[in-house]
């Protein structure tokens, strides 16, 4: 129970592991801790960031999505009304054709009616004439045989 | 149970006390202060190397990803003498925390090394020295902190540190002013001068004798149950005769793994609170 020299080998003893643990074993793990802590650190302002970002994509895809449909609603009803405009004005130009083509039909119908007539008209009066000659050749002079035709071809007409 | 008998049974109790509590020596002749107890710095310096190796082992191969099971325990014991150093110590200094890891580890396995049967290291020595056990078997001090040289040993250390520390932070002048001016100003500086020496010594005194009477006590407690087994034996209270020891060996063993941390955990905290005032105006 006596205080002996053990107390200064104790000391020293003491003083050797603090030295160690000061200069060997404190530092490496310190550094690991501090370091593992800006780790985390960085690892959750890094998350959180994201996260943000994630967000802000998330709305700026929404406003485009909503932007895009709102363009093909329009353009399909853009597309509708040139659709109908087209259609309509189809069908105005096809009958506005159609009445050109039956008019010019029509007007060549007439044309060729009045022909006909005309060339029928000027047959008969001949072969009516030629008949007409041959029947009454003795008893008609000229002026009255032509007056005769022309009653003729106009109750005809 | 005859009085011959009582009194040869004192003696025998006596005996086995005083084995358990006897130093290992070496004496270098001469004065007898130059006496090394064998056991205390044997036990102290291989404990030392135990935890310093094992922290060193393992916080040399830190990783700074995810800790492995080992490493874990390690970083929880730095975080936790970190938190109490950075709680009570506000400067910044390289030593402090390494020198609060290594008294309360140190320590702390001191204090372990009473919770190991009180006969086993004994034992084991007289096996390995080939004497019989108590008679001639060598003597075994298995708690360094039973020791008083060991627990003066940390007290003077940290005795010196605290100088050193107000030296450097507070220079020789704020030393000074720290014995003579304090705390009742300068014209009670001799009233200042005796409170200083007291208190600067009761430092050291109360940290050293705290843990020595802690421990000292706990293991003569271990030592005192242990005289209880024969007694116990003659007693006619059936398996109780054969339990009562370990109960009371468990019960008390239970509590001193409290006794043993606690004195640990005092020892560094007080420690380094002393370092902080030394160093920190006030």
């Amino acid at each position: 129970m006596n205080i002996n020299a053990t107390l200064i080998v104790e000391m020293l003893t003491f003083l050797v592991f603090v030295l160690f643990n000061v200069f060997v074993v404190w530092p490496p793990v310190s550094r690991a801790l501090e370091k593992r802590r800006t780790q985390i650190m960085e690892g959750l302002a890094s998350a959180d960031q994201a996260r943000q970002a994630v967000d802000l994509a998330r709305r700026e895809g929404e406003v485009l999505v909503n932007k895009a449909r709102d363009q093909a609603a329009s353009i399909v009803r853009q597309a509708e009304e040139r659709a109908l405009a087209m259609v309509d004005k189809a069908s105005e130009e096809s009958r506005k054709q159609a009445m050109q083509i039956m008019d010019q039909a029509h007007q060549e119908l007439q044309v060729q009616v009045k022909a006909a007539q005309r060339e029928l008209y000027n047959e008969i009066a001949g072969l009516a004439l030629k008949a007409a000659g041959q029947v009454v050749h003795e008893e008609l002079d000229d002026k009255k045989h032509h007056e005769m035709v022309g009653k003729l071809v106009k109750s005809w007409s | 149970m005859s009085e011959a008998a009582a009194s040869g049974g004192l003696i025998e109790a006596g005996k086995y006390i005083e084995h358990h509590l006897e130093n290992a020596t070496w004496s270098a002749g001469g004065d007898a202060f130059w006496t090394f107890h064998l056991d205390t710095i044997g036990f102290s310096i291989g404990l030392g190397l135990l935890f310093t190796g094992l922290f060193w082992l393992i916080g040399s191969r830190a990783t700074t990803g995810v800790p492995g099971r080992w490493q874990n325990a390690v970083e929880w014991v730095f975080e936790f003498i970190d938190n109490q150093v950075h709680d009570s110590f506000h400067l910044k200094n390289r030593l402090v925390a390494p020198l609060a890891l290594t008294l309360f580890c140190w320590i702390f396995l001191f204090n372990m090394m009473d919770l190991l049967p009180v006969d086993l290291l004994p034992w084991i020595a007289s096996l390995v020295s080939g004497t019989q056990y108590m008679a001639g078997s060598p003597a075994l001090r298995v708690v360094p902190s039973t020791e008083l040289n060991m627990t003066i040993a940390l007290g003077l250390s940290v005795f010196l540190l605290l100088f050193a520390f107000t030296f450097i932070y507070k220079g020789p002048v704020g030393f000074l002013k720290e014995v003579f001016f304090h705390p009742f100003g300068k014209w009670l500086f001799p009233v200042n001068a005796l409170l200083w020496v007291v208190e600067t010594i009761a430092k050291p005194v109360s940290l050293s004798l705290r843990l020595f009477g802690n421990m000292y006590a706990g293991e003569l407690l271990f030592i005192l149950m242990a005289l209880t087994i024969p007694t116990f034996a003659t007693l006619d209270w059936g398996v109780l005769s054969v339990l009562a020891y370990p109960i009371l060996n468990l019960a008390w063993s239970i509590f001193h793994i409290l006794i043993v941390i606690l004195q640990a955990f005092i020892f560094m905290t007080i420690s380094v609170v002393y370092l902080s005032l030394a160093s920190e105006e006030h």
